[in-house]
């Protein structure tokens, strides 16, 4: 079943913010989440190709070539153009959470 | 090829032979990046995780498919592990008959003797019908044997209303629902087309179980024939009656881990497992038929129970997944 962009979890969520910028393989995945996320998320390789098996099934990403980098097997990923507006609506989304959490903020009683 | 990723490549044996073809190398990659270079295991969080993966890819290619489809192989799969025990009952009846003299559950007269021997053929053909993968056909001889068993043990039932539900009845209650139970499944099963039928992996399950039903009822029979057939017998020497529930709730157990993978299992746990738990449920409660075992009844009734939920919850989530 193809997710809404409401329903997308943190770790799927960084995993499309990191397939925006280009095509990478599965450890390059690892490593942009986690800076992406300040090291507050660490993917494990379970739960990487559970996540990209998810996405690949609703057209999300899709797998862009494959080839063996120094002693590796690799498989590069990219975002397709339906997860770049999956991503779009979701980020969309949070933003305007965070708008109105600053709206709200400034409206707090000083010393409140 | 490193210790390390050795080890890794056993735990991806977690995920299905055709997905660790078509990733594992790529998966291992990950790992050998991942990992530290003097590393030698994988750490627990990385190992629960590699199963946990291999886990959630195999129920979802398993419920890969309509929901419907999988309920209805898991009523087929109950059918066929209850027509096993029936059967097994069945066998064992017949051999117990040859010292005691009737059927132990059912009144103690002429026809219900002469029933046996239908109920035991009707019993049988049905299992070997399931097995030829001819459910259509084998829904005759189950209808048959369901509504002569329920015959047979309401007929003890009013024959002994002057007296407390002993076990021996309750035992009777529960081959019957055993046996109906399975035969109602195979009813809804065989209006939809299975997508596995025919399929052999399951029948190991059903040996277990019905091996383990044939066990305990001839255990049952030497019991019940000590005791005149009005109450069973718990031996003072508990270990054949304990091994029997702990292989009962092996079983169980083999196919409550099963139904991670499958979901049909669940479905199948889930019926077989109802009539288990009215019969631990009545032997529990009833005042003159405590067993001289009650924490094992007891044990194998929660067991038995949680088994039902955690398969309801396991099925449920395997099937939402469609």
């Amino acid at each position: 079943m193809k997710r809404e962009s409401s329903e997308i979890r943190e770790p799927t969520f960084l995993i499309l913010t990191a397939l925006a910028a280009g095509t990478l393989h599965g450890y390059a995945i690892i490593q942009h989440v986690e800076t992406l996320s300040a090291g507050r998320v660490t993917l494990r390789p379970g739960t990487l190709y559970g996540a990209l098996d998810r996405l690949a099934e609703s057209g999300l990403v899709v797998v862009d070539g494959e080839g063996v980098e120094q002693g590796r097997f690799r498989r590069y990923y990219k975002l397709t153009g339906a997860g770049a507006e999956v991503l779009a609506g979701e980020a969309e989304r949070l933003a305007a959470n965070v708008r109105h959490a600053h709206a709200r903020l400034a409206m707090r009683p000083a010393g409140g | 090829m490193t210790t390390y990723e050795q080890r890794c490549r056993v735990l991806l044996k977690a995920f299905p032979d055709q997905y660790r073809t078509e990733r594992g190398d790529e998966i291992v990659g990950v790992l050998l990046d991942t990992g530290r270079a003097e590393q030698r295991w994988p750490s627990l969080r990385t190992a629960a995780d590699l199963v946990a993966g291999g886990l959630r890819v195999r129920a979802r290619l398993t419920s890969q498919g309509r929901s419907s489809v999988a309920v209805i192989d898991g009523l087929r799969l109950a059918a066929l592990v209850g027509l096993c025990v029936q059967a097994a009952f069945a066998v064992a009846m017949v051999s117990h008959r040859a010292h005691d003299g009737r059927l132990f559950y059912a009144p103690s007269n002429a026809w219900s003797t002469g029933a046996l021997d239908v109920l035991a053929a009707a019993w049988v053909v049905a299992f070997v019908l399931v097995v030829a993968d001819r459910s259509r056909l084998a829904i005759i001889p189950a209808v048959l044997a369901s509504t002569w068993s329920v015959i047979l043990v309401v007929s003890n039932f009013v024959g002994n209303l002057d007296g407390a539900v002993t076990s021996v009845i309750l035992l009777g209650v529960e081959i019957t629902l055993l046996g109906v139970v399975p035969t109602l499944a195979l009813l809804v099963a065989s209006t939809r087309r299975s997508r596995t039928s025919g399929r052999p992996s399951v029948l190991w399950l059903a040996a277990l179980v019905g091996l383990t039903a044939l066990f305990s009822v001839l255990h049952t029979g030497i019991g019940t024939s000590r005791n005149g057939g009005r109450q069973l017998s718990w031996p003072s020497s508990g270990g054949l009656v304990s091994f029997l529930s702990w292989v009962c709730l092996a079983a169980l157990l083999a196919m409550l881990l099963a139904s991670l993978f499958d979901p049909r299992f669940g479905v199948a746990v889930i019926v077989v497992a109802l009539p288990i738990i009215v019969y631990q449920v009545g032997l529990l409660v009833t005042v003159d038929s405590k067993p001289a075992w009650p924490v094992v009844v007891a044990i194998s009734a929660f067991a038995t129970t949680a088994a039902i939920a955690v398969s309801t919850a396991i099925s449920l989530r395997h099937l939402r997944l469609d």
